[in-house]
């Protein structure tokens, strides 16, 4: 049958035009997402957009996108506060609002200084969480897609391992991940609207019957944060569900205090479950940390970088039906690059690696870190390397297929500089004396593009 | 006869979430911008002159929803990679939508995203910048490869065809983007050979274990 009705499209357009688009987003001046902020001195902050309401003639922001947000916000908030030093914002837009006042590409850049606008920008090195969705309402389903960016300011997630002399870079498949969507009865979407009615209120003691008022705006909130009490929260502790805050009351000016209802705040069910995405998040707040512990020369707490692998490997477990194989991917590789970092469970971090391999085998990211982090503990343990020979392969495909290509190249040519130090009868014919030396030699004469 | 309005209210639906995913998979390789007030009247729309005047607009990739049966409630998702048309026409993609509910069409569009790679790829190797596109390139035929071995296009045996050639053609774009490639000295793609057909594969074509 001849389609008799098209709706309106969308194009994927080449760099150039977007400048033009971008100056249509239009008036931006009173939506709280315009002036984005977050806790400066958190060491991680997580921010959440607010889910956009899609199958309209135009995408919009409603009540229930916005609520999820929060109940996103302080569901994981509330998971991970024995990290320390936290802060989480929940964005917001006016009912009614243009929702391209809050997309992910306008409100980051500010974040981070990039363009003007907010309010408190996050601090180099420190590290960044942002979450966002889409949201579909149809008879007595709801199905959301949530996206997460993960980040530390002007500062790049590769981390290297060394042989000797020679240093080998890896970096994670992505710092962008999709989520497969998941759908939602209504009823459980009503079970949210209860929660967020109660996440929604300070209480007076941690007892969902304790008096109590509703919680001022903007909501946002911050842990082992210094002299930021305004305008979030500050988490003086938790017990059970319940986190004890403090915050400056905005007319009075006077300190105020209370608890919110956070964790489980599902009656019966728990939202990590029906939302994995959760459990990626949670994780990665630890994989954040830990990476900022390093940069310190410090490592995370033993039993926190267990639970923050636990949680992705939760998110994997409640994932696997899915086809976000990319996704996972990152997971595992995130996992597996905490445990390398702790350094006591090297077969298991390589078994995390060699799993991210197996479910995206063509991603040179996850190629490069399963190898070089085989052949760096193999030195450690060994001083030898075996499959020399599919090593070399490998990182000669990465070389050539990889984005960072001055990365993948270096590491390629460290790799057989390193071979170059072994005994000449342990390596196998195409890899001995002067065929190394060819492909090295190959290798300088390489000059890529300035693109 | 009119669409039922929760018929199109889904097929928009759709449309947003794979535009959401090509959105923010596209990674700031490309940008996603919405059409307002652009209704193509029919595929036969997509002539050579179209073709010219999208790529004159520098898109890459329109995307579009369709109500094809408002009685029997059956919609469908049109792809127009405007760079492939050379390689591979008429380089307009109908996917059928399929499964028993919005969920399951959402969690199928998702793959969907592979049609950017291939987009960018393209354009990249049509620019002459070989070096660039063969990582697109790849991507993207690791992509179509995986949905074309899927079982999510059993019951559209068009749009497998469809898949098929384009698979097949964007094979050739890479052989002969690294052929290029090749032809500069100093280029990395000196560091491969060609297999036994002479042709170049991708390099992870397969997989790497």
């Amino acid at each position: 049958m001849k389609p008799w009705l098209f709706n309106r499209c969308v194009a994927l357009l080449w760099t150039l035009l977007l400048l033009f688009c971008e100056l249509s987003f239009g008036d931006r001046s009173h939506q709280i997402c315009s002036n984005p902020s977050v806790f400066a001195d958190a060491e991680v902050n997580l921010v959440v957009l607010p889910y956009v309401s899609v199958g309209g003639s135009k995408s919009s922001l409603d009540d229930i996108g916005q609520r999820l947000a929060l109940i996103v916000k302080l569901d994981t908030f509330a998971h991970v506060l024995e990290y320390g030093s936290l802060g989480a914002t929940q964005m917001e837009v006016p009912q009614g609002a243009d929702p391209d006042t809050c997309l992910p590409q306008v409100v980051i850049p500010k974040l981070l200084g990039q363009t003007p606008g907010a309010d408190v920008t996050a601090e180099k090195g420190k590290g960044l969480i942002i979450v966002w969705g889409v949201l579909y309402e149809e008879d007595d389903d709801v199905v959301i897609q949530s996206y997460a960016r993960f980040l530390r300011r002007d500062t790049s997630e590769s981390l290297s391992f060394s042989i000797d002399k020679f240093n080998f870079m890896g970096q994670p498949s992505s710092q962008v991940v999709a989520f497969a969507p998941r759908a939602f009865k209504k009823s459980l979407l009503s079970e949210i609207e209860n929660s967020y009615q109660r996440a929604d209120f300070v209480h007076k003691e941690p007892k969902d019957d304790s008096e109590g008022e509703p919680l001022p705006r903007p909501v946002a909130k911050c842990i082992s944060c210094r002299g930021e009490l305004t305008p979030g929260f500050q988490v003086q502790e938790y017990k059970g569900e319940w986190i004890h805050v403090r915050w400056i009351d905005p007319i009075s000016r006077r300190e105020r205090e209370g608890w919110i209802h956070a964790a489980g705040s599902l009656v019966g069910k728990s939202l990590d479950n029906a939302l994995p995405e959760l459990h990626f998040i949670q994780g990665c707040v630890g994989y954040l940390k830990q990476r900022i512990a390093s940069m310190r020369g410090d490592t995370l707490p033993h039993a926190l970088a267990n639970a923050a692998t636990h949680e992705f490997q939760e998110f994997i477990n409640l994932n696997a039906s899915t086809e976000a194989k990319e996704t996972n991917a990152v997971a595992l590789e995130l996992a597996a690059i905490i445990q390398a970092l702790q350094g006591n469970d090297v077969k298991g971090a390589q078994q995390l690696f060699d799993g991210a391999v197996s479910l995206v085998p063509s991603d040179p990211n996850a190629v490069t870190l399963a190898n070089i982090y085989q052949i760096s503990q193999e030195w450690k343990t060994r001083k030898a390397i075996t499959n020399t020979e599919s090593t070399a392969d490998r990182l000669t495909k990465v070389a050539t297929v990889s984005r960072d290509a001055t990365m993948a190249l270096s590491n390629l040519r460290n790799f057989l500089q390193v071979l170059q130090t072994l005994p000449i009868e342990s390596l196998p014919k195409g890899l001995s004396g002067s065929a190394l030396q060819r492909k090295i030699q190959a290798i300088d004469r390489i000059e890529l593009p300035s693109s | 006869m009119p669409a039922k309005p929760a018929l199109q209210k889904q097929t928009s639906g759709l449309r947003d979430f794979i535009v959401e995913n090509l959105r923010t998979m596209s990674r700031g390789r490309a940008f996603v911008i919405p059409c307002r007030g652009r209704f193509p009247q029919d595929a036969t729309e997509y002539t050579d002159g179209e073709f010219d005047s999208l790529d004159n607009l520098r898109v890459l990739l329109e995307v579009w929803g369709s109500v094809d049966d408002p009685v029997g409630g059956r919609g469908s998702l049109g792809f127009v990679l405007v760079p492939a048309r050379s390689v591979a026409p008429p380089a307009l993609f109908v996917v059928r939508r399929s499964g028993r509910d919005f969920l399951s069409q959402a969690q199928q569009g998702a793959v969907l995203e592979m049609f950017a790679p291939i987009a960018i790829g393209i354009h990249d190797y049509q620019n002459r910048k070989f070096e660039d596109a063969v990582p697109n390139l790849c991507e993207g035929i690791n992509k179509l490869q995986d949905s074309v071995n899927s079982s999510r296009l059993a019951n559209d045996l068009a749009a497998l065809e469809e898949q098929n050639k384009l698979l097949i053609a964007v094979r050739r774009v890479v052989s002969d983007a690294i052929r290029q490639a090749r032809s500069d000295s100093r280029s990395r793609y000196q560091l491969v050979s060609p297999g036994s057909d002479g042709q170049f594969p991708c390099p992870f074509a397969g997989g790497a274990r």
